[in-house]
């Protein structure tokens, strides 16, 4: 009598499932490390003396711990003042591009218009310009107005976004129009719609425009420092480049100055990531 | 009553009058400065502002941090286009071409006294002077200067080498090897233009021709500083940041770099060993430095005649015996003033400050670069075939060779 052949077995559900955890887990901690080594790297050498910062083989921990790097950061420059300016700066802008998004955004996707997919393409065109390419002629512009070292240079240029558009045109998209309907049948015009309705449900990707908006003039490097003289209307990234000289760079004050500089950024993300991610996933742009 | 209230009228005129010129006298010049100064140079520069207009209380000099010298290009750029540039500002001799193409500079060499000019080493009369409607005319005036000098490690030898032979018998003699590791080099190679240009020059080259009309790095003198830098790799760290933290932490004996960077290598050196600085180990044909930094220039655009005539007050301030031996204490950059380097006062300084003796040196042997509009992008040009070479990816000469075509045809022919 001929014999049966063993049963070939696979690897069990449950082995499976581990491995699939397991190569998850390690992609996901390889991840983790690559993207935070940068910070820890930061930190780190915000705490080393001068001569430590450049060593080789590097050295995470450092030898010593010298704080004052934060005390002499700070007094390199006027950070007070920089703190103040860059809140104030991308406070006021991120509320006005906020509201001027809102309506472009809504206008584009849920009202019918002449020559409105041309219009959005010209809009979508405007971003391959490089920035570079219009700094002279907005300092220009600018020096026409008597705007150069004013509050106004460094918000009003930057009160519309088309990027932000965009993003809140494909997430209003995704909102069936049947809601403007009954919004009609119970009487609701435009500007009612938009606010009790729209709006509302859109709050994770307006969340996302305000976060990039925050995060991009929190960051604002050149054109500040054109569009600028004096240290009273500059921010923390133009004090950041004090730490620069043509023959070195004092990296431990800097990292200690740019730590300082993240932070705002650092809470800011921690209150938001949820609405943050969601507005990035919803707009279906990831 | 008719007549009282002429007289009436007429006090008011008058007093009126009187505050309009009080007004007026009271009034300062402002004059801005946009420079690229920070930390101590930047206090030292506030410090001469503040002397300076305690003499002159009816002028105001702004301070004005524009960022790096990258930054303040494109700002000054930007600030000449729209007509409004500041009174004066920092800037280096690329730069002032264009600035001259666009008409926004005064001369200064009529402005200052013939003793001044005489005063101020060659090299450095040669980089501010520019040909201007057919008429060579000092534009604009020495600044932050600094020259290449020899760093070197005074625990690990007692005199450092004097030519280029020596520089390559010590770098041999004092690089250390450990199993497969170096533990430690003789020398410290760092791929810059200027670093090249440094031995380039050392060995007779010249970087263009009289007319400017033909790029010559790929000459005899290229191939030469190229070779000699080959044989000296071997016992060189080869990275492209700055040599001083190799140099304080002990693992290079010695490089040759900018005087700017000597505050880096007594804090990097500090508590590890000692450290001095020495003329330059000289080539072929000499052991002259090359000279970098930025100058001072005027702009006749955007300006008033009376903010011109209080910067060039403030121009003669900063050229003064007093005031450069101030400036170079204060910073580590060059006095500009051949009087100054040769003082009492600046001599008692370095007597206490031995390693800026050699910097003193340096300038009366001082180089600069010619005047080349693009000299931006050629320098990237030089860079590439010095990292080629460097790095085994081509021979000198084919490296010099492709740089010098591209120089010719993109950068020199129009």
């Amino acid at each position: 009598m001929k014999e049966r052949e063993p049963v070939k077995r696979g690897y069990s559900y449950k082995a499976q499932r581990r491995a699939y955890l397991f190569t998850t887990y390690f992609l996901l901690l390889v991840g983790a490390i690559v993207m935070l080594l940068p910070f820890l790297w930061m930190i780190s050498t915000s705490f080393k003396p001068l001569s430590q910062t450049l060593t080789m083989p590097p050295k995470l921990i450092p030898s010593i711990f010298r704080w004052q790097n934060y005390v002499e950061a700070w007094n390199t420059a006027p950070f007070g003042k920089y703190f103040f300016n860059s809140f104030f700066i991308a406070i006021v802008e991120t509320i006005c591009e906020v509201i001027a998004t809102i309506f472009a955004a809504y206008a584009f996707a849920k009202m019918d218009f002449f020559g409105k997919n041309v219009i959005f393409v010209a809009f979508l065109g405007t971003m391959m310009i490089p920035g570079e390419m219009l700094l002279v002629p907005n300092y220009i512009t600018l020096t026409s107005f008597h705007w150069i070292d004013t509050y106004y240079a460094l918000i009003v240029p930057f009160i519309v976004s088309v990027f932000g558009i965009f993003l809140l045109r494909q997430f209003f998209l995704s909102i069936p129009d049947e809601l403007w309907d009954a919004a009609r049948i119970d009487g609701s015009g435009r500007l009612g719609f938009l606010w009790r309705i729209i709006v509302p449900i859109s709050r994770p990707g307006i969340t996302a425009v305000a976060l990039f908006k925050f995060i991009g003039s929190w960051n604002a490097f050149m054109w500040v420092l054109i569009v600028t003289n004096t240290p009273t209307m500059r921010t923390v990234p133009v004090g950041l480049s004090y730490f620069r000289t043509a023959a070195g760079t004092y990296f431990n004050q800097l990292m200690a100055a740019a730590t300082m500089g993240m932070l705002p950024i650092l809470i800011l993300f921690f209150f938001a990531q949820k609405q943050f991610i969601q507005g990035i996933a919803r707009s279906g742009i990831k | 009553m008719l007549k009282k209230g002429l007289i009436l009228l007429l006090a008011v005129a008058l007093l009126g009058l009187f505050a309009v010129n009080t007004v007026a006298a009271t009034k300062k010049v402002e004059v801005t400065f946009w420079h690229a100064m920070t930390r101590a140079n930047l206090d030292t520069l506030t410090a001469l502002a503040n002397e300076f207009m305690a003499d002159h209380p009816n002028i105001q000099i702004n301070l004005a941090y524009q960022g790096g010298y990258g930054d303040l290009s494109t700002k000054l750029l930007a600030a000449i286009m729209a007509g409004n540039p500041p009174v004066m500002a920092q800037m280096y001799e690329d730069w002032t071409m264009k600035f001259l193409e666009a008409d926004a500079l005064m001369p200064l060499g009529d402005q200052l006294s013939p003793a001044t000019i005489v005063d101020i080493p060659q090299s450095l009369i040669e980089s501010n002077t520019y040909l201007v409607n057919g008429k060579k005319a000092l534009m604009t005036v020495p600044f932050n200067k600094s020259a290449m000098v020899l760093f070197y490690n005074t625990d690990l030898m007692k005199q450092p080498p004097k030519t280029w032979d020596e520089l390559l018998q010590v770098s041999k003699d004092l690089t250390v090897v450990k199993g497969d590791t170096t533990v430690q080099y003789g020398f410290g190679i760092r791929p810059y233009t200027e670093f090249f240009i440094q031995f380039f020059h050392q060995a007779g080259g010249k970087i263009f021709n009289e007319d400017m009309t033909k790029c010559l790095i790929n000459s005899e003198a290229g191939i030469q500083a190229m070779n000699y830098l080959l044989q000296l790799k071997p016992y060189s760290l080869y990275q492209s940041a700055y040599l001083s933290d190799p140099f304080g932490a002990g693992k290079v004996a010695m490089y040759i770099g900018s005087s700017a960077g000597i505050t880096f290598v007594a804090s990097a050196s500090k508590g590890k060993h000692g450290w001095m600085t020495a003329d330059l180990p000289a080539g072929s044909i000499n052991g002259e430095s090359m000279i970098q930094g930025t100058n001072i220039g005027v702009f006749k655009i955007g300006t008033t005649q009376v903010q011109r005539a209080a910067a060039v007050e403030f121009v003669r301030f900063l050229l003064s015996q007093k005031a450069t031996i101030e400036w170079a204490e204060g910073t580590g950059y060059l006095p500009v003033l051949k009087s100054a380097a040769a003082s009492d006062a600046w001599q008692k300084y370095v007597a206490t400050h031995p390693d800026r003796k050699a910097t003193t040196n340096m300038i009366l042997k001082g180089f600069v670069y010619p005047h080349q509009a693009n000299m931006y992008n050629i320098r990237s040009e030089i860079e590439t075939a010095f990292e080629q070479v460097m790095l085994g990816k081509a021979t000198p000469k084919a490296a010099l060779d492709a740089a010098a075509q591209k120089i010719d045809s993109e950068y020199l022919s129009h």
